[in-house]
Parts: structure tokens; C-alpha cells; sequence
């Protein structure tokens, strides 16, 4: 065969001596080639890596991404600002409600020590006497119970009704929200007693007794008087059913949730607490 | 159903009741009577087969911004801004208060209105409407374009 027909790299003795030389590398091209198509011996090298790796990752995360972690939460925090206070108001709310019951237990106590030490007690026990406070008014009283008659759960500041449930036949809810809305409005900017908030309202037999929260507030009419207890009692009743059915953003276009809440102040206002018919 | 709060102030006698009324329950009485307080009402629109609750809030007399409790504006959608088109001066301090308005509820719907036009020639009201370009010209004695102002207002809060 003629020099000029013979095929380049059989006539190219550069090239021949290259492919003499560099065959080891070749070789090793070809290994670590299929090592890296083949799953399982690239997974036998590279496994025990991110293994290390990993390990290496979790003990130093604390340190090396704190600051990152940190800003996302606090970013976390800022966006949903409302939903935490929503969920954190009740919590907060019970602790001091139940420090202050504690403060006047204690007060309460300490009083009726003195009195039982004192010649007042003999004088109170000969008034009752004298009054002729018989069991069966004890018993008429209690047959008299306060009951909840209404529930509204009503927006802040907007006083858009959110839920509500009654036992009994009322003028349009929406406008008794919107209406107890501003005269709680108007009581607030009235007498400018700080963060204050309107708590209770009397009118014939009837007490509407209001509970804040950050974005909406929780308002119960009740029929009669109720004692201090008994209030204690339905407020921490409307803290238990907030912590239970309000722990989520409330929307006021929600028709399901309104439908939710409705049947969910029945059943927590209207059947099972001690004040309910 | 969808229900949103709707403000109506303004100056003093500037007919923002008699406005409420009209719209609620298509009256209108020449006696007048000061608001105390606000008067919180309701009617429900149909915009676009849909049922819209408009809750109504017409809040008592002077706009005066120190006069009226800020809290009744918080949560509102819309506010209607009412002066009387036969007493010029009240509407001196509209756009003061607007600014105002603005300020306490940004991206409010701000609706302005003229009301009492049953009581003013065509050519003052023509100088009027170019001096404070208000959104809509209505007489809530007889009851022109009050319909049409809170529907108008409706429409918007449904896309707002």
C-alpha cells in the first residue's frame, strides 16, 4: 500500500507514540468513565462523601447558618405578624386572667379569715338569720342561671360579623355587630383609659359580656345577672373555644367559616357550658 | 355572603342621613334631625347575581377629624365624603380631610359627593362641579343619582 493510503495514525509515528504512551490514561479514562455511568460503583465512592459531608453540615449548621435561620423566621415573623398574635393573644390572656384569680383567691381568702376571726362573722350569720335565707331560695337561684342567648364573633374596628348563633329571634346580627363595634369605638376614644377595652354592657336582664382578641373580638349576651365566678367561668370558655376553633387566619369573606363558627358557639355557649339553657 | 363596611362623612348638615335613608329605605323626611354618635345600618346589593352587604356607617356631624373618633373610620372599604352643594364652605376643608382620610385608610375607595343639587341652578352647579370635581352630584330629596352612588360603589368593592 502506498505511504499516502495507509491510515493517519498508522502512518503518524507521533501518533503512534502518543497512543503508546498515554494507553494508561486511556485506561484510566475509561475506568472512571464507567464509574460514573454505572449507579451502583459511583454510589459506592460518592455515598460515603456526602455522608461525611452531611455529618459535617449538621455539626457545624448551628454555628454557620444561624444568622441565616435567624433572619428567615424573623422575616417568618414579620409577614405573619396578625396570624401569631391571633394565636398567642388567648394563651397570653388566660396566663394573666389566671394570675389575677389567683391574686384575688388569695385576697379573697385573707378577707374571710379576718371576718371568721372577727365579731363580724357573728353579726353576718345573725343577719342571714334575720333575712330568713331558707335552701329553697338557694335553690330558686340556681334554677335562675344565667344563660347565653347570643354569640357573635365580630371583626375589629370594621365590625363585620365573622359568626354567630342565638336561641332566640334578633334584629339583623350584622347590624348589632356593626353597632356594638362603635359603641365600643366610641367608648374607648371617649374616656381614653389607654389600651383598655370595653368589657361588659348591662342592659334589661341582659349583660353582653365582650372579650378582645388582636383581629376580632367575641361578644356573648346573657340573660341575668352573673356573678364574678360565673364571668370567670364564660371567659375562660371563650378563651378555650378561640384557642380551639379561631387558631387560623380569619377571613371575612369566608362563608364556610361563618358557618363553622356559628355551630361552634352553639355548641361551646349554647349546650355544654354551665350557663347555657 | 360578602358583606363590607361603607362610611358616609362629612360636614355638618350636609344631608349624609337623609343620604343613609334614601338609599336603605327610599325615604326622606325635611325634618332634621342631628346624628349622636353614628347610626349603624345595612342593605343588600345584587352586583353581578351576586348578594353584597353593605354596612353602612353614617357618623354624626362635624368632619372635624378631632371631633369624629378615628376608630369608627379603621376596617372601612369605602368612604363617601358628603358636602352641600347650596353651602359652598362645607366643603373648604375637603381636601384636607381627604388627605386625611388617605392617611388613616390608604387604598380606601374615596367616593366625593355633592348632595342637596335639587336646590341649585344648573350654572352654579356647573361652577361647583369644576371647582370640586366631585364623583357624583345627588339630591337625596328626590332621590337623583343615589342609587347610583352606592351602586357604583358596590361594583367597585366587589373588583377592588
Amino acid at each position: 500500500m502506498p505511504v499516502s493510503q495507509q491510515p493517519e495514525h498508522q502512518s503518524d509515528p507521533l501518533q503512534q507514540l502518543r497512543t503508546i504512551l498515554l494507553r494508561p490514561e486511556q485506561e484510566r479514562i475509561t475506568h472512571i468513565h464507567n464509574i460514573l455511568e454505572e449507579k451502583a460503583p459511583l454510589a459506592e465512592r460518592v455515598v460515603p462523601i456526602i455522608e461525611e459531608q452531611l455529618t459535617e453540615f449538621e455539626a457545624h449548621f448551628p454555628k454557620t447558618y444561624q444568622l441565616v435561620v435567624d433572619r428567615m423566621v424573623e422575616r417568618k415573623i414579620k409577614e405573619s405578624q396578625e396570624e401569631m398574635i391571633d394565636m398567642l393573644y388567648p394563651v397570653m390572656g388566660t396566663m394573666i386572667r389566671k394570675y389575677i384569680a389567683q391574686q384575688l383567691q388569695e385576697l379573697r381568702a385573707s378577707v374571710e379569715q379576718q371576718l371568721q376571726r372577727s365579731f363580724l362573722a357573728r353579726l353576718r350569720d345573725r343577719f342571714f338569720r334575720a333575712a330568713g335565707v331558707q335552701e329553697a331560695d338557694l335553690v330558686l337561684r340556681n334554677a335562675a342561671l344565667p344563660k347565653v342567648r347570643e354569640a357573635y364573633i365580630i371583626e375589629q374596628h370594621s365590625g363585620l360579623l365573622l359568626g354567630s348563633a342565638s336561641t332566640q329571634q334578633v334584629v339583623d346580627k350584622e347590624l348589632i355587630a356593626g353597632m356594638l363595634t362603635a359603641i365600643k369605638s366610641f367608648v374607648v376614644d371617649a374616656f381614653r383609659r389607654g389600651a383598655t377595652q370595653l368589657e361588659l354592657i348591662e342592659y334589661a336582664g341582659y349583660q353582653i359580656l365582650i372579650q378582645d382578641f388582636h383581629t376580632y373580638y367575641v361578644a356573648l349576651a346573657v340573660e341575668g345577672k352573673m356573678t364574678t365566678k360565673e364571668q370567670e367561668e364564660l371567659s375562660n370558655q371563650i378563651t378555650t373555644f378561640v384557642q380551639n376553633e379561631l387558631a387560623r387566619k380569619i377571613r371575612v369573606d369566608d362563608a364556610s367559616l361563618h358557618l363553622h363558627l356559628g355551630n361552634a358557639l352553639k355548641e361551646y355557649f349554647m349546650k355544654t357550658t354551665p350557663l347555657s339553657a | 355572603m360578602v358583606s363590607r363596611k361603607i362610611l358616609v362623612t362629612g360636614s355638618f348638615a350636609v344631608g349624609k342621613t337623609s343620604l343613609f335613608h334614601r338609599f336603605v329605605y327610599n325615604t326622606f323626611s325635611e325634618q332634621y334631625l342631628t346624628t349622636i354618635g353614628v347610626k349603624v345600618d345595612k342593605r343588600v346589593v345584587d352586583v353581578n347575581g351576586e348578594p353584597l352587604s353593605l354596612i353602612l356607617w353614617d357618623i354624626a356631624g362635624e368632619v372635624s377629624q378631632k371631633k369624629v373618633p378615628r376608630t369608627y373610620f379603621l376596617g372601612a372599604s369605602a368612604v363617601i365624603y358628603v358636602f352641600d352643594l347650596s353651602r359652598k364652605q362645607t366643603a373648604d376643608n375637603l381636601k384636607s380631610d381627604l388627605k386625611l382620610i388617605q392617611k388613616i385608610l390608604p387604598g380606601c375607595l374615596i367616593k366625593v359627593v355633592g348632595n342637596k343639587k335639587d336646590l341649585i341652578s344648573d350654572e352654579d352647579l356647573g361652577i361647583l362641579e369644576r371647582t370640586f370635581k366631585p364623583d357624583f352630584l345627588t339630591s337625596a330629596k328626590t332621590g337623583e343619582n343615589v342609587e347610583a352612588l352606592f351602586m357604583d360603589i358596590a361594583k367597585e368593592l366587589v373588583t377592588y
